[in-house]
């Protein structure tokens, strides 16, 4: 079960959104990090079709995805950025609707659409007009439908967007339990959504592929640059202008600060240990232009 | 598919304007048939209460139609020259019998005050100024009264024997009238009174019984090409000869030509309302934004187009099927259909006056108007379903819509030569089956001649659209294999 992208390009007029992209995910959950514009969701669109390749190829489990689209997509689930609905649909007829487009058998997908409404924590709402939901429960919707299928390739666009804390744990625990199962590409800006639950990271800057690793082997990159140290309120400032500042929270003893430097610019400053906010933010500090 | 093309059309049906517009448009076609059947008569008759020569009462328009049908349906048999001559003798015995002496004093009095005779009399012979007419009749409405060429207005006259002879009049004539006061008063008083009962007769009756004859040479006489005129005069030989073989049947034609009527009644509100319906089909996707999560499914783009195709067109066909339905029962409800195999002509004011006569039956009219009415429903689905395709818009789509048929009104029949035939391609147009029948209208002709061969337009018309059409769907396929979204 595995995703091949070979030199993937991809271009709109005089943006060239992604450029020369080679991959290969596995099973397992894989985080693609990148700021707003780096080519995250054109990335998602070609991998789900929706948008031609302008070059390279795309392979699942040896189905060439170009030729073979139908194949493809019986195992695709997707949750695009936008996710767009039916509102006078209510929620079971939108997931039955989605069903039938998926060439699921009738009875097959009433027993899947209940399953998928009780893990989602939908189950009361189900009669419920779309229109009538809210952000995070219409996330939850565009959840389910991406999973009715039990996909192979699963591909997520921004997930968590509008879902409150306690829905983004459930959320989390859910794809987690579905890595076993399938490969699943979910593309965000939040670290958070990823840090705990993917297997990799892909990093993405101005269309390509930055980083491609393991959080903990992406985290020895920031080995020896993330640092930590106290100072008065006057100084803080000054600081601020020289080094990106993951952390700033001002205390009795003066202002403790989270800072990304390559070396050690202040004798008082102590090493941290740094996690994928200090990665995130130190390939992205000055956004895309970094 | 068949699971998809249904979630197409729950889809459609979800949306409460398109159910409430659909309600909308059946109760407005309920209310047609209902008016041609009752309130057309009735309001004609308004007036007068209708009496048979067996003193029964014919109440309303729908009795009317009814009496009117039962009663010329005893003339049913071959139609030849001892048919029209019983039809000549019985509505002459029935005029003379009834033919208008006794004044209705009562209601004349109550018309135009107790001075009626003199005030009718003042009238026809210049003795009032107009204003002095309608001073006196301010109460109705004069324009729609007689005026002979020295402005003198005359009135109706209402005769104690106007019940019984104004139906046998319309039964048989096709046409009723009051007698006036000029008859009484004017000019040449007397001498018209006198001749009532021969103009019926002489006129109106053999115009009606005579058929392709007065036809023929209405056609001649339209005629522009010496192509047209073959096709004319083909046509009439063809009856001529049908009528001297005895192979014609007469039987009422009331039942028969009241349907036509109404098949006349489908018209552009129709075709309106499958734009409207449609006209969101392949621009919702677009508009919802889920055209993201539909594409990359098993059963996305190709077969979703199809399901969606399927669903106009048979959405679009089931309105108008629907309409026909409604219409066709009506039919067998109020005034029963008689053969079929009888050539069309209208009798006892079931109108639809526009209809050449005596040509085709109503057979040939009823499958063809069938088959117009259906191909300009798939017709306008198919225009309306591309321009959605194609705009991705609603809106867009409706206004191109309303643009196309706005156009199909601009550009009428009554044009000569190429541009008649231009304008009976559009789907409006071709709601107006009579128009595929007459001679009537100017340079149009139903029939072109081709290579010796007598080729109806409308079957022309309908070719052309199913190609059209054909092509139209294999592009929009096509296309939509290659489908991808725009770049939100």
């Amino acid at each position: 079960m595995e995703l091949t992208l070979e030199h993937v390009d991809k271009s709109f007029k005089q943006i060239h959104a992604v450029r020369d992209v080679t991959l290969q995910l596995g099973k397992g959950v894989h985080g693609l990090l990148g700021a707003n514009g780096s080519g995250k969701t054109t990335l998602m669109r070609l991998i789900c079709g929706l948008i031609p390749l302008d070059k390279g190829s795309l392979h699942f489990m040896d189905i060439n995805a170009l030729k073979q689209y139908d194949t493809y997509a019986s195992y695709l689930g997707y949750l695009p950025q936008h996710f767009g609905y039916y509102p006078h649909y209510s929620v079971y007829d939108f997931l039955s609707y989605m069903s039938i487009l998926k060439n699921m058998s009738k009875e097959y997908s009433e027993q899947r659409i209940e399953t998928l409404l009780e893990r989602l924590n939908l189950q009361s709402h189900k009669h419920k007009k779309l229109r009538q939901l809210s952000g995070g429960m219409l996330r939850r919707v565009g959840i389910a439908q991406a999973l009715l299928n039990e996909p192979k390739l699963l591909l997520l666009d921004e997930p968590t967007a509008g879902l409150d804390p306690k829905e983004r744990i459930i959320f989390r625990n859910l794809i987690a339990s579905l890595s076993q199962e399938c490969c699943i590409l979910l593309s965000t800006h939040i670290v958070s959504d990823v840090e705990t639950i993917a297997d990799d990271i892909l990093v993405m800057k101005e269309g390509s592929i930055l980083l491609h690793d393991t959080v903990a082997n992406l985290l020895t990159y920031m080995q020896g640059k993330v640092w930590e140290m106290v100072l008065p309120a006057s100084e803080a400032i000054a600081l601020s202008d020289k080094y990106c500042i993951v952390k700033q929270h001002t205390m009795q003893d003066g202002v403790h600060l989270r800072f990304i430097s390559d070396t050690q610019s202040y004798p008082n400053a102590k090493l941290a240990i740094p996690d994928l906010d200090d990665l995130y933010l130190y390939y992205f500090q000055d956004g895309e232009t970094v | 598919m068949m699971r998809l093309l249904k979630s197409e059309y729950q889809k459609l049906g979800k949306r409460k304007f398109t159910v409430v517009l659909l309600i909308a448009l059946f109760a407005y076609s309920g209310y047609q048939i209902y008016q041609t059947y009752h309130a057309t008569a009735a309001s004609e008759i308004m007036a007068m209460t209708y009496e048979t020569t067996d003193h029964q009462k014919v109440a309303n328009g729908l009795a009317y139609y009814r009496y009117a049908d039962e009663y010329l349906h005893q003339y049913a048999g071959p139609f030849n020259e001892d048919t029209i001559q019983k039809m000549k003798e019985d509505y002459q015995k029935i005029m003379k019998k009834y033919q208008r002496k006794n004044i209705d004093t009562e209601k004349m009095e109550r018309i135009y005050g107790k001075d009626w005779e003199s005030f009718l009399k003042g009238a026809a012979t210049s003795k009032y100024m107009e204003e002095d007419v309608r001073k006196r009749m301010e109460r109705m409405n004069i324009d729609g009264y007689g005026m002979d060429d020295k402005g003198n207005y005359f009135f109706n006259v209402f005769y104690k024997e106007d019940p019984v002879y104004m139906l046998y009049q319309r039964i048989y004539t096709g046409h009723s009238q009051y007698a006036t006061s000029h008859e009484l008063y004017g000019e040449n008083a007397g001498q018209i009174s006198s001749e009532i009962v021969d103009i019926s007769v002489n006129q109106y009756l053999p115009r009606f019984l005579k058929g392709a004859g007065a036809e023929k040479e209405l056609f001649e006489n339209a005629m522009h090409s010496g192509e047209i005129t073959n096709a004319s005069s083909r046509i009439a030989k063809k009856y001529q000869e049908e009528l001297q073989q005895g192979q014609l049947q007469y039987d009422s034609t009331v039942g028969n030509h009241l349907l036509l009527t109404n098949l006349n009644k489908i018209d552009f509100v129709s075709l309106l309302v499958i734009i409207i319906v449609l006209s969101d089909m392949f621009a919702q996707e677009t508009h919802y934004k889920t055209d993201q999560i539909l594409i990359p499914t098993k059963e996305g783009a190709k077969r979703l187009v199809i399901a969606k195709l399927l669903c106009g067109m048979s959405l679009a066909i089931g309105i108008l099927f629907l309409q026909l339905c409604m219409i066709v029962l009506a039919a067998f409800i109020f005034v029963p259909l008689r053969s079929l195999d009888l050539t069309v002509f209208p009798q006892a004011d079931a109108g639809y006056y526009e209809m050449i006569r005596f040509i085709f039956t109503y057979r040939e009219v009823l499958v063809s108007t069938f088959f117009l009415t259906l191909i300009a429903a798939m017709a306008i689905g198919m225009v309306t379903m591309t321009i959605s395709y194609f705009s991705k818009n609603r809106f867009a789509t409706a206004i191109l819509m309303l643009v196309f048929m706005i156009l199909s009104f601009a550009i009428n029949f009554r044009q000569d030569g190429w541009l008649a035939y231009l304008c009976s391609l559009f789907p409006s147009h071709m709601l107006e089956v009579n128009t595929f029948y007459s001679w009537m209208n100017g340079g149009f002709s139903p029939f072109i001649i081709f290579m010796d061969m007598m080729i109806p337009w409308k079957n022309i018309v309908c070719v052309l659209w199913i190609i059209l059409m054909i092509i139209l769907s294999v592009i929009i396929i096509q296309r939509y294999q290659k489908h991808f979204v725009k770049s939100h």
